[in-house]
């Protein structure tokens, strides 16, 4: 099964960064203009799949595409509710600031903050060349 | 139950015990346990059967979902983007279940990253239901719930985002509690929606459901959503339902719901109104709205709760490296499997520049209105009876095909999390031979209630005490 999944990670990279886009800003700025239609497009699935850092090949997109516009006009059942003067709950509990001490404690040994990581040099984790 | 067994272990052998348990899971074809912790699991009995500790669970083996880290068991929340990980430290609920005592199994069976209400959509292959092999367990700690059904643990720990815990205990026929969001340290669980998920007790009994939760449940400054909370769970346990008042929203009961599980629902009221509590209709007007606010939430909180795993601290790491944006992008797509990215990208474009307003933030406000209607029921009543699933266990493969027809299934058990209150699910009998789920909620932090009404509710009825057939 990951073998298959390994091989078809060969398949050419995003449309999208081929695209050589400036800035991640304009690149949004542009894309505002299919805001409020609510149906996505195989373009919008190779923005998201950008965005979301998961690649997702040609054949899969078609799927996407249906699934998620499914799921979507669901979702659009909310409109029938007028929430203009309802405040939206982020979250369950009241936070408040809690401050405590600024002591140090032992923290993890790095040789164990290391052991799980699957490339390492010196002491490092190993990324993928940033430029 | 769990207090019968700890008498039985300390008197007797707790190597005894594990190891027969152990050849139970291995004879068996549930796939309920991802990884069972075999060697240190033996080990730790041996060391209990030398010299005896105390503790309120001391010498009890417990399977743990796979979504919960244990030092030095490894942790897949059932994804190949996680396999081989080891985590070098216990979540809270581990440090306390150890503090008092317990002996850990093994990790058991769930959908990838929580998302799904079958445990099909594990990298590990589905869990079978132990009453009909050919049907789900629920989900998404179907693992959990299956391995308590079936003897395979005497008790086990899930979490509950939209009714993971719930939904599983109804279709394998066991008692499954949801706590108050903010009851339960959330450090250690691997996160799926932080804002809705919460850990809790699959057991055979409420009682053993009961003494877990307050085993469990503590502060911890570890978790900045973490409540100071008094426990003392088991405290008034017995003390019935004489003048209680049930609510039975109408918004749960009707059209789309299975007639046998509506004719158990029914019933359960009317032994609950012999044991002398009264009910009454509420209305959760909201309630058509929930799964619509529920997945938007969850998904988006998804997308950015998730955006950790790239390979590069654990987990796969695949092919040569290529630029940064590549090779994560082509691990993400290898490691994730369907229904993870489906959940990912709509949560991406949800909360995607232009779409916060329409998706995300009216989710948090009809969120709103929902916590407003519980809050609203609350007033009039001490609790809330209703289904905990719309039917019993479908058939494996039926559904998985068809995101949005497993989404519907959620109906019931979501809006408990929108609301962040408690709730419970207990057998309350049989619908054409699988077991059907009754759903207690509580007001929050209103645990007590919860238990003490389903404790009347279970010593009234035979249901809890139903075992399957050992499947080999």
């Amino acid at each position: 099964m990951i073998s298959d999944n390994v091989q078809a990670a060969a398949v050419p990279v995003l449309p999208l960064v081929r695209q050589k886009v400036d800035s991640l800003t304009d690149f949004i700025a542009r894309r505002r203009i299919n805001v409020g239609i609510g149906m996505i497009t195989g373009e919008d699935v190779d923005h998201i799949s950008w965005l979301a850092s998961i690649r997702v090949a040609e054949n899969e997109k078609d799927e996407f595409v249906d699934q998620f516009n499914t799921v979507l006009e669901y979702f659009h059942q909310l409109d029938e509710l007028d929430t203009e003067d309802v405040e939206p709950t982020y979250r369950m509990v009241e936070l408040v600031n809690i401050f405590r001490e600024d002591e140090a404690k032992e923290s993890l040994p790095q040789e164990e903050t290391l052991r799980n990581a699957p490339k390492r040099e010196n002491g490092y984790f190993k990324s993928p060349r940033i430029v | 139950m769990l207090r019968e067994l700890k008498e039985e272990i300390a008197s007797g052998s707790a190597e005894e015990v594990i190891s027969a348990l152990l050849e139970r899971v291995k004879r068996s074809r549930l796939n309920a346990y991802n990884v069972l912790a075999e060697e240190s699991a033996l080990a730790r009995a041996r060391k209990f059967d030398e010299s005896p500790w105390d503790g309120r669970m001391a010498g009890i083996p417990i399977a743990i979902k796979d979504s919960i880290s244990t030092r030095g068991i490894e942790t897949t929340c059932s994804s190949w983007i996680l396999r081989g990980y080891i985590p070098p430290y216990d979540a809270h609920v581990i440090e306390r279940l150890k503090a008092e005592g317990v002996i850990i199994l093994g990790k058991t069976n769930m959908d990838e990253f929580c998302m799904g209400t079958s445990t099909e959509t594990s990298c590990f292959g589905p869990t079978r239901n132990p009453w009909d092999t050919e049907r789900v367990p629920g989900g998404s700690s179907g693992g959990s719930a299956a391995a308590v059904a079936a003897g395979e643990a005497p008790c086990a720990l899930g979490s509950d985002t939209g009714g993971s815990i719930r939904c599983p205990a109804s279709f394998c026929g066991i008692v499954g509690m949801k706590p108050t969001y903010g009851l339960v340290s959330r450090y250690g669980l691997i996160s799926y929606a932080n804002s809705l998920e919460q850990i809790g007790p699959l057991a055979s009994t409420v009682e053993d459901a009961a003494l877990m939760l307050d085993v469990i449940a503590g502060h911890d400054p570890r978790d900045s959503t973490s409540a100071k909370t008094e426990g003392g769970y088991l405290d008034g346990l017995e003390d019935g339902v004489r003048g209680m008042v049930c609510g039975v929203p109408k918004e749960y009961l009707g059209e789309g719901l299975d007639s046998s599980v509506e004719r158990s629902v029914w019933d359960a009221i009317s032994v609950l109104e012999d044991l002398g509590a009264s009910w009454r209709e509420v209305s959760l007007p909201h309630t058509r709205y929930a799964l619509a606010a529920y997945y938007i939430i969850a998904m988006s909180e998804a997308s950015s709760n998730l955006a950790r795993f790239d390979g590069l601290r654990y987990g796969l790491r695949i092919g040569t490296d290529k630029d940064w944006h590549t090779t994560f992008s082509e691990i993400r797509a290898a490691g994730f499997g369907p229904e993870v990215k489906r959940r990912i990208l709509l949560g991406t474009y949800a909360l995607s520049a232009g779409y916060y307003g329409r998706y995300y933030l009216k989710a948090l406000k009809v969120r709103t209105l929902i916590k407003e209607d519980f809050l609203r029921a609350f007033q009039d009543v001490d609790v809330l009876v209703t289904p905990t699933m719309p039917f019993p266990a479908f058939r494996i493969g039926e559904r998985i095909q068809d995101p949005l027809s497993l989404y519907m299934a959620d109906v019931f058990t979501v809006p408990i999390n929108l609301a962040g209150v408690p709730a419970i699910s207990l057998p309350c009998g049989f619908a054409g031979g699988l077991p059907v789920g009754l759903q207690i909620v509580g007001d929050h932090f209103a645990e007590k209630t919860v238990f003490r009404v389903s404790r009347a509710y279970e010593d009234a009825t035979p249901h809890h005490a139903a075992r399957p057939q050992e499947v080999i």
